[in-house]
């Protein structure tokens, strides 16, 4: 176990490099520069700036003292908002996009696997078939037309829940909703899929012939085999989330770091573009690893260390 | 999991090839075609779809109005029936909305299809060169999209989109070059059990080799596979789109699409909601279409599950 952890860790150094490299090519091969203004500026104190932030530097040189800083953990100081380094903005946004998206991931799961459980038991039914009806609709559309919806509806007209901004748990209630939608409707159509295969296998007619109870032949023994497609499905969701999770900061304007990755990416702000980019690959691949550990444990054929 | 990854590698053998089974009258394709047309959802939606892509097709020809034509007396004008009027209302700038949802249905199409294509095409060669080469080619090609997997890349589009200009062609192809992965994993798995076939092996021993093998004799094999995964993927890439649009990445004005339509439509929802509900109605027109359709078609191309 802990060897197999050891070794993922390691397979992940490769992918991170590509990622943080991939991140620099593509922005510095990009026409124009970081402090291109249209104002014209003196020659020499853009120089000056430039030679701040080693821009004057040549590429290969950037390029070192950039992985040597990744290396640190330093992710360099923000062009963008100066005298702030982009750890300091990550610090401060990133425990939003948390609360935000495992909030998301966590009523997908729940919701979605109940709503999907109970189409499934129900097979072929009326509530069958128009569950499956709203989750089509929930994959289709999309969250920047949810989001406003739930926000005019329930910030606006009802009064229930504040239209925007960051403070209590109150101000998560809508975007996690909101940013969940896609993603509950896709579990719930995987969860009726896998419930249907699971229900229909051996082991689970032996359950009742021995004459175990619904609710135990559910829980205890249909469950487990059933979640394996959700929790494989967990990996692209994070990803998801996390790109949902841009549009969802500007649409309730959150203070989370999905959106100065766009402003960033448009003001060629380098590291912290980077520095989002390479934050997202640590997460992926974590959350990957993690999603491979819930596997084995939910499925005992499955052996971690080949 | 394993189980239908069991029955995976032997379905083929049961559906297509057989000759003994295939009696004259049923081939493969009219099979399916039976199955689809039984399928009323898969034909509902298959229906709409088509509705949809004929009225793109044929209404813009017929409207007086072009979808830049700007009408000053008819500002904000909502859906009035009659000659000469705008049937489906007009925007801000007394565009009729009825052209621009259709020129929106054009592009949105457009960019999923094509996208799809590129996607399918990268999956499918690099799928089956890995599954039919083997060995340590196998290996270092499925290692490199399991480093893939692990790249965050919508923030990466969305850097390409912002650097590189924002054209149709660019969106086409970053969307195609990011989601071929889970084709090519499909695809290999479904080659590696064609590779042990008869028809192969006969080949094989006829002088056949290498990319002619690929190209006639696996790839034909594995087009229902690629048809039902490109019908599902198509909508992804329309949302995906969208979602561009929403960041004002996607398609410039004047030239529209439904995902812009849409998130123009959101931010005047309180006072116009009809620049919001015609085209998002659209939008999930269509994208519920594909689902239901790519539903059908798995279950008639692909029928172990019954």
């Amino acid at each position: 176990m802990l060897r197999y952890l050891l070794r993922r860790l390691a397979g992940a150094v490769p992918t991170l490099l590509l990622i943080a490299t991939l991140a620099f090519a593509m922005l510095h091969a990009a026409p124009g520069g970081p402090f291109d203004t249209e104002k014209r500026m003196l020659p020499e104190i853009q120089r000056s700036i430039e030679a701040r932030y080693h821009l004057d530097e040549p590429l290969w040189k950037q390029y070192g003292r950039y992985l040597g800083n990744l290396a640190r953990g330093d992710l360099g100081p923000s062009y963008q908002y100066r005298s702030t380094s982009v750890n300091e903005l990550i610090a401060q946004g990133f425990p939003v996009d948390v609360a935000v998206g495992g909030s998301a991931l966590l009523i997908a799961v729940l919701v979605g696997g109940g709503i999907g459980m109970i189409a499934a038991l129900r097979r072929n039914s009326l509530s069958d078939y128009a569950l499956m009806g709203i989750a089509v609709l929930g994959i289709s559309i999309p969250t920047f037309v949810i989001g406003p919806l739930l926000r005019l509806v329930f910030a606006i007209w009802l009064h229930w829940l504040p239209p925007g901004d960051w403070g209590g748990f109150s101000h998560l209630v809508l975007p996690a909703v909101a940013l969940a939608c896609p993603y509950t409707a896709y579990c719930a159509r995987l969860m009726r899929g896998s419930m249907l295969e699971v229900l229909g296998s051996p082991f689970i007619r032996t359950a009742r012939a021995k004459g175990l109870s619904q609710p135990v032949i559910l829980l205890r023994h249909a469950l487990k085999p059933a979640l394996l497609p959700l929790v494989s499905y967990l990996g692209p969701a994070i990803a998801g989330v996390i790109t949902g999770s841009i549009i969802i900061e500007t649409v309730f304007g959150l203070p989370g770091i999905g959106r100065y990755f766009t402003t960033g990416a448009l003001n060629r702000d380098y590291t912290l573009v980077m520095g989002i980019t390479v934050l997202y690959g640590v997460i992926i691949i974590l959350c990957n690893l993690l999603v491979d550990l819930c596997y084995a444990w939910l499925d005992p054929r499955v052996r971690l260390a080949r | 999991m394993t189980q239908a990854a069991a029955s995976a590698a032997t379905s083929p053998t049961s559906a297509p090839g057989t000759p003994g089974a295939a009696a004259g009258s049923s081939s493969l394709w009219g099979d399916a075609w039976r199955r689809l047309k039984a399928n009323r959802a898969a034909m509902a939606g298959g229906s709409v779809l088509l509705l949809c892509i004929v009225a793109a097709l044929v209404l813009p020809l017929l409207s007086p109005y072009d979808y830049y034509t700007l009408d000053w007396n008819h500002l904000y004008q909502t859906p009035a029936l009659g000659a000469g009027w705008h049937w489906l209302g007009t925007d801000a700038l007394g565009r009729d909305l009825l052209v621009r949802v259709m020129w929106g249905c054009r592009i949105s199409l457009l960019v999923g299809i094509v996208a799809s294509l590129v996607t399918v095409i990268i999956g499918v060669l690099w799928g089956t060169t890995a599954g039919y080469v083997g060995g340590r080619t196998d290996g270092l090609m499925m290692r490199f999209v399991d480093v893939l997997y692990s790249v965050p890349f919508i923030p990466f589009v969305i850097v390409l989109m912002v650097l590189f200009g924002r054209e149709l062609l660019l969106i086409f192809v970053a969307i195609g070059a990011v989601s071929w992965l889970d084709i090519a994993r499909i695809v290999r798995g479904q080659t590696l059990s064609l590779k042990s076939r008869e028809f192969v092996e006969a080949a094989r021993v006829s002088g056949v080799g290498g990319f002619t093998m690929i190209l006639r004799h696996l790839v034909p094999n594995l087009i229902g596979i690629v048809i039902i995964y490109s019908t599902l993927t198509i909508p992804t890439v329309i949302l995906f789109e969208a979602f561009l649009s929403f960041l004002g990445l996607g398609v410039q004005s004047p030239m529209t699409s439904l995902g812009s339509m849409v998130a123009d439509g959101t931010s005047q929802m309180q006072s116009y909601p009809h620049l919001l509900i015609i085209p998002a109605l659209f939008l999930a027109a269509i994208i519920y279409g594909f689902n239901y359709l790519g539903d059908g078609l798995r279950d008639a191309l692909d029928p172990r599950d019954r």
